[in-house]
């Protein structure tokens, strides 16, 4: 469904990915984890357009994307949800859900999806009046991913979901990550939360200084701990 | 009472003025170009009257027209351009139209006063933009017999028209896409919005609208010359905006009718009126930031006329006017 194939990416003269090449199957969890500054939230900042690659390819649903604008890829259903979540502040909790189904045509359809993402997350109606602003860490994250579920993903990504917030909600987020899977999306999740990513996932890359350096089946490397230590640090 | 015609004529162009200026500021442009529009709209469509003979609305029209396309030239290569780089860029078209008209001269030599054979007979002046000297003889109103007061009725009318235009525009989807780039321009994108489109037309009609606005302007005054529009003027449009409020499009009349009244009201202080003025923006930007009309009030209001109409009380959760049950301030 989504490959890269070498992708090479610069901020300057500075070399953020050395080459990556992965690949999400549909219906999959994969999950991209690594240290901090391993090139994670680049990697999905290049697939959903925000950065140039300097050089290798990517194919999402058997479409070439190089340079095509962000605004296209995420009408192709490639939605990204942002690291800090990338909400709009000023306006309401619905009219960000609403926005999220900017691009459909199918009235009848976005009001049923407002009930499953209100049903989903019940705090979001609770909150539905209320400027985005004003929400917690928790309801940003679920907002975020509610206005993402509220355009219809075929590819959803993921860029770090559980940072911020508490204990219990990071447990709760795994959990609605893997129902959201057992749904039918398709998900690449970036994590820093290495064990957490991994339970939920199907298959996990990890990055180092922008490079791939293991790839497997995720529970598997979740058995391997020495292979994690070695990559993630004392976990 | 001419003098209150000219008033009321120059607070509907101030209004229209302010409104182009907002219709970039939807988006989260700040234009400090509108003063390059307002001399293209003003030039063009008097050219038009006083050289070729055209009746006003087509020769308005393409005043608009031709303000537009500068406006798409400009805002394409310089839309890339983020914040106050763009502010500064918007700046020095204006710098750069002014100085173009403070320069050019075409047109034509003005008719005969009487027949031109006689011994009375005087020339009129050149017809047509004269360097320095500026655009003299604009005399469509006064040829075509439109009274000050006919005109402030036009005006009046344009303006309402102009703002049903931007009434519709604020609850429509268009509308709503705008305002998502305005707060955020990624989340935008984030949602499938083309964030360039949608800044590259605002800001074709803010200039079209201040083309318009020149029009009117240059018919009003039947002399312009191009050190008019200069940066002071498109600071003050910008003004209208900041102070009258910049988040609906009611924001932007009230600041045009505040400027345009005040310094009239305040003639008797004389020197003093600049001072006046300072005081007036200094206060308006400590004590209320986001101006004098906000969104939140315009929906209080909307709110409020709702339920005095329906008689009962349509404050719900889904009304973007109640109350948000636990807000915080920012």
């Amino acid at each position: 469904m989504l490959e890269l194939r070498d992708v090479q990416v610069s901020y300057g003269e500075v070399r953020a990915l050395r080459g990556i090449s992965l690949k999400v199957e549909e219906g999959q969890i994969v999950t991209l984890i690594g240290a901090n500054g391993a090139g994670k939230s680049t990697t999905l900042r290049t697939i959903s357009g925000l950065l140039k690659p300097t050089s290798g390819s990517i194919h999402f649903d058997g479409k070439e994307l190089n340079g095509t604008e962000p605004h296209e890829i995420t009408r192709s259903g490639l939605i990204h949800v942002p690291e800090g979540r990338m909400l709009l502040e000023n306006m309401t909790v619905r009219e960000n859900l609403l926005a999220g189904a900017y691009c459909r045509s199918d009235k009848d359809a976005i009001q049923s999806d407002l009930g499953d993402v209100e049903t989903r997350f019940p705090i979001l109606a609770e909150r539905n009046a209320q400027k985005a602003r004003t929400l917690s860490g928790g309801e940003r994250q679920m907002l975020a991913i509610g206005r993402a579920l509220m355009s219809r993903p075929k590819l959803l990504m993921l860029d770090e979901p559980s940072l911020g917030l508490a204990p219990k909600l990071v447990e709760e987020m795994f959990e609605s990550v893997s129902t959201l899977k057992s749904e039918g999306t398709t998900i690449l999740l970036v994590e820093q939360n290495a064990y957490g990513a991994l339970a939920v996932a199907d298959y996990a890359y990890v990055l180092r200084v922008g490079e791939v350096v293991v790839e497997k089946d995720a529970r598997s490397l979740l058995t391997d701990k020495s292979l994690l230590d070695a990559y993630l640090g004392e976990a | 009472m001419a003098y209150w015609y000219t008033v009321i004529s120059l607070m509907c162009i101030n209004t229209i003025l302010a409104w182009s200026v907002y219709s970039s500021f939807m988006t989260g442009t700040v234009s400090l170009g509108q003063a390059g529009f307002f001399a293209i709209g003003a030039f063009a469509s008097a050219s038009l009257t006083a050289i070729y003979g055209w009746h006003i609305v087509p020769a308005t029209m393409m005043g608009a027209v031709a303000a537009a396309i500068v406006g798409l030239a400009i805002a394409i290569p310089t839309l890339r351009l983020k914040g106050l780089y763009l502010t500064i860029a918007t700046v020095a078209f204006v710098e750069v139209i002014r100085v173009v008209f403070h320069n050019i001269k075409y047109g034509r030599d003005g008719e005969f006063a009487i027949d031109a054979s006689s011994a009375d007979a005087r020339q009129m002046p050149w017809i047509g933009p004269d360097g320095p000297l500026g655009f003299r003889h604009i005399i469509y109103l006064t040829e075509h017999h439109i009274t000050p007061g006919e005109y402030a009725m036009w005006l009046v009318l344009l303006v309402i028209a102009f703002g049903v235009y931007f009434w519709v525009l604020e609850r429509s989807r268009l509308g709503f896409a705008m305002r998502a780039v305005e707060e955020d321009e990624i989340a935008a994108q984030g949602v499938g919005l083309s964030h360039n489109f949608l800044k590259v037309f605002a800001f074709a009609i803010g200039a079209a609208i201040a083309g318009v606005a020149g029009s009117l302007y240059a018919h009003l005054l039947t002399f312009i010359t191009g050190d008019d529009f200069n940066i002071p003027l498109t600071v003050m449009m910008l003004a209208y905006v900041v102070i009258g409020g910049g988040q609906t499009f009611w924001g932007p009349i009230l600041g045009a009718l505040i400027f345009t009244l005040l310094p009239e009201i305040a003639r008797e202080t004389k020197e003093f009126r600049l001072e006046l003025f300072g005081i007036a923006m200094l206060a308006t930007m400590v004590f209320r930031q986001h101006g004098l009309i906000t969104r939140d009030m315009v929906r209080r209001a909307e709110t409020r006329i709702k339920t005095a109409f329906t008689g009962r009380n349509t404050i719900g959760p889904d009304e973007p006017g109640a109350p948000a049950p636990n807000p915080t301030k920012k």
